[in-house]
């Protein structure tokens, strides 16, 4: 994929494969973005976060089908690490991150250990008895987190040294897109390795891996920690880019709504994440703005059109297309 | 038959399995099991429909966990290791009825086995067409099976006889030491059955094999040993003259038929 090839596909038509053209093309949509909706980067930085936090979900969901709704657990740990260490111990944005990485990482380890014995219904609960452990241990802990006034006063120091997050968020939002784009290069390497291989065949029958002699549990808590670390980054970088940390980084409703997300773009693509959580989040703005009221139930539709429709989420649609035109080509 | 010398390695028994228990609460589905599997071993088991065969394969790979006895695997006791460090140390089953990832491709099937075999499962960061001698080996082993242009499709859409191959390729590709073969060719047309049994025959020499199989006709091509068991036990075991000449395995399971 770093080389780049030129492939001849048949006879008729060659195509060139460029390296790195997903991540290239998240960073053009970005800036695309950026001359469209100057006013709006705030909002369109939430979405970049987002849309790391739902891309960790898939690898979970997506690719190893480890179906969870605890996974702000990691995002709110990430958010509040990342919040108090600019606070207390050192202010750079890149070491915050990685500690709100490794965060995620060690409070899926640690959940991970006993939770990822049990199976099916069982994890889910688990998985939300952790998430509601931390949103209260957070509460409780007002001193440090602040409470429901949430947490802030922390400033972040300009990244590199020289780029300052600024009032209007320009630094927040190309930082903030620049890592989304680094995560989706490794999460594409690593669904394309063995390991990721392996995920897939823990999706599909735990039981025939341990049959085949993969140490399931092992593999599943590399992945559960894979995905922790990039949902603390997430809620790093969301620390880093709001500048306040609520209880709501931890709450249930945060994880339900990356699962409606991930649903709705399609699960064990990477890109249906991404999809997803754009058009979820930007109908969730559209709708908000209209009707604050109803805007659940503009979403509620949507899932439900989808989800009836397009089970496979509205990257079906782009199939459905890809489709249509290899057709019409063919008839060509 | 097994008469071969004692300081032979290949006569060091690989699988030894001692008064074997089973009970699901008060049903005894397995008791009293004594069976040893020597490197070279073509032993076959048979017996009635739910005479306990698939049940001792589950124990004796760790799906299901004794009530009691012992389970050695190259001398050393396994009872308590999990199934899959069981598989690593070469104790591999193949499954009575088709348990294939299904929404993955044939070579991708294989790959999952390949890579486990070879402890590279837990490689991140290179793709995985990029692993050296992943796909010859992918070929390799396909090729044996006939199944060399299925490579690239879908487990679920082939037709079930070509599973069943499938099934036979991942564990070729785990490279066992003592492989348990349960009913390989259950459901396998004509046409298919003989590239199973071939691929059986073609085994290598020193690997201990069981099979379980209904078709008399395949277990006395293929076993130089046979175990009959019967409602949980081993009525008898030996070499196939001696069983089809025993009364009571005639009278019990051959009935008519031998
Ligand atoms: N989990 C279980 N709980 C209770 N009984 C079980 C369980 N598993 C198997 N059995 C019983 O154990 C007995 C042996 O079943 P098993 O599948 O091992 O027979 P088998 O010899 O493989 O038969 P077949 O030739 O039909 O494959 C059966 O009576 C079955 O009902
Ligand atoms: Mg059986």
């Amino acid at each position: 994929m770093f080389e780049s090839k030129v492939v001849a596909s048949n006879a008729v038509k060659r195509h060139v494969k460029v390296p790195l053209l997903p991540e290239i093309c998240i960073l053009v949509a970005g800036v695309v973005c950026f001359y469209i909706f100057p006013s709006n980067l705030g909002f369109l930085t939430e979405i970049v976060v987002m849309a790391l936090f739902v891309l960790s979900l898939d690898l979970l969901l997506g690719y190893t089908g480890i179906a969870t709704l605890g996974q702000a657990a990691m995002f709110g740990a990430g958010a509040y690490c990342a919040g108090l260490f600019a606070m207390y111990v050192h202010p750079d944005p890149l070491i915050g991150l990685l500690v709100a990485g490794i965060i995620g990482a060690g409070i899926a380890l640690v959940s991970g250990s006993f939770m990822l014995r049990t199976h099916g219904l069982s994890f889910i609960i688990l998985t939300i008895a952790v998430a509601e452990l931390l949103f209260a241990a957070a509460n409780q802990a007002q001193d440090i987190t602040g409470g429901d006034n949430g947490l802030y006063g922390f400033a972040v120091a300009p990244l590199f040294g020289i780029f300052e997050f600024d009032f209007y968020g320009r630094t927040g939002f190309f930082y903030s897109l620049s890592i989304l784009a680094l995560a989706f290069l490794l999460m594409r390497q690593l669904v394309r390795s063995p390991f990721g291989l392996a995920a897939k065949g823990l999706r599909e029958d735990q039981e025939r891996m341990r049959a085949l002699g993969y140490p399931v549990y092992r593999h599943l808590m590399i992945i559960y920690a894979i995905a922790g670390s990039m949902a603390g980054v997430a809620g790093g970088l969301s620390a880093q880019t709001v500048q306040v940390v609520g209880l709501q980084s931890l709450s249930f409703t945060l994880s339900a709504e990356a699962l409606v997300m991930l649903i709705l773009g399609g699960t064990g693509r990477l890109y249906g994440a991404l999809i997803g959580t754009v058009i979820f989040m930007v109908v969730h703005h559209m709708a908000a703005a209209l009707d604050p009221s109803t805007w659940m139930l503009f979403i509620g539709l949507l899932l439900v059109t989808t989800v009836l429709f397009l089970p496979k989420g509205l990257m079906q649609l782009f199939d459905i297309f890809m489709a249509w035109i290899k057709v019409g080509r063919r008839s060509e | 038959m097994n008469n071969s010398i004692t300081s032979d390695p290949l006569a060091l028994p690989r699988l030894e399995v001692s008064g074997l228990k089973k009970a699901f609460g008060g049903l005894v589905v397995a008791q009293n099991i004594d069976l040893v599997l020597k490197a070279g071993a073509r032993t076959a088991l048979i017996g009635p429909n739910g005479a306990g065969k698939s049940t001792f394969v589950n124990l004796v790979t760790g799906v299901l966990q004794p009530s009691s006895g012992s389970i050695k695997l190259d001398g050393e006791e396994i009872s308590n290791l999990p199934q899959s460090a069981r598989v690593r140390r070469g104790l591999v089953r193949s499954f009575q009825v088709t348990r294939l990832f299904k929404d993955l491709t044939v070579a991708d099937n294989l790959r999952l086995a390949i890579l486990q075999l070879r402890r590279q499962s837990f490689t991140f960061l290179r793709r995985i067409e990029h692993v050296e001698g992943l796909d010859a080996e992918v070929e390799r082993i396909l090729d044996i099976l006939g199944l060399g242009d299925r490579a690239s499709s879908e487990v679920r859409g082939l037709a079930y006889g070509e599973q069943r191959l499938v099934e036979i390729a991942l564990v070729l590709a785990l490279k066992p030491r003592v492989l348990l073969l349960d009913e390989p060719a259950a459901g396998v047309p004509q046409s298919e059955s003989g590239i199973i049994l071939q691929a059986v025959e073609d085994l290598p020499a020193d690997l201990a094999v069981l099979l379980i199989e209904h078709d008399m006709n395949l277990v006395f091509r293929f076993a130089t040993q046979i175990a009959v068991l019967v409602s949980g036990e081993l009525l008898v075991e030996g070499t196939p003259e001696e069983i089809s000449n025993n009364k009571e395995v005639r009278d019990i399971y051959l009935g008519a038929g031998v």
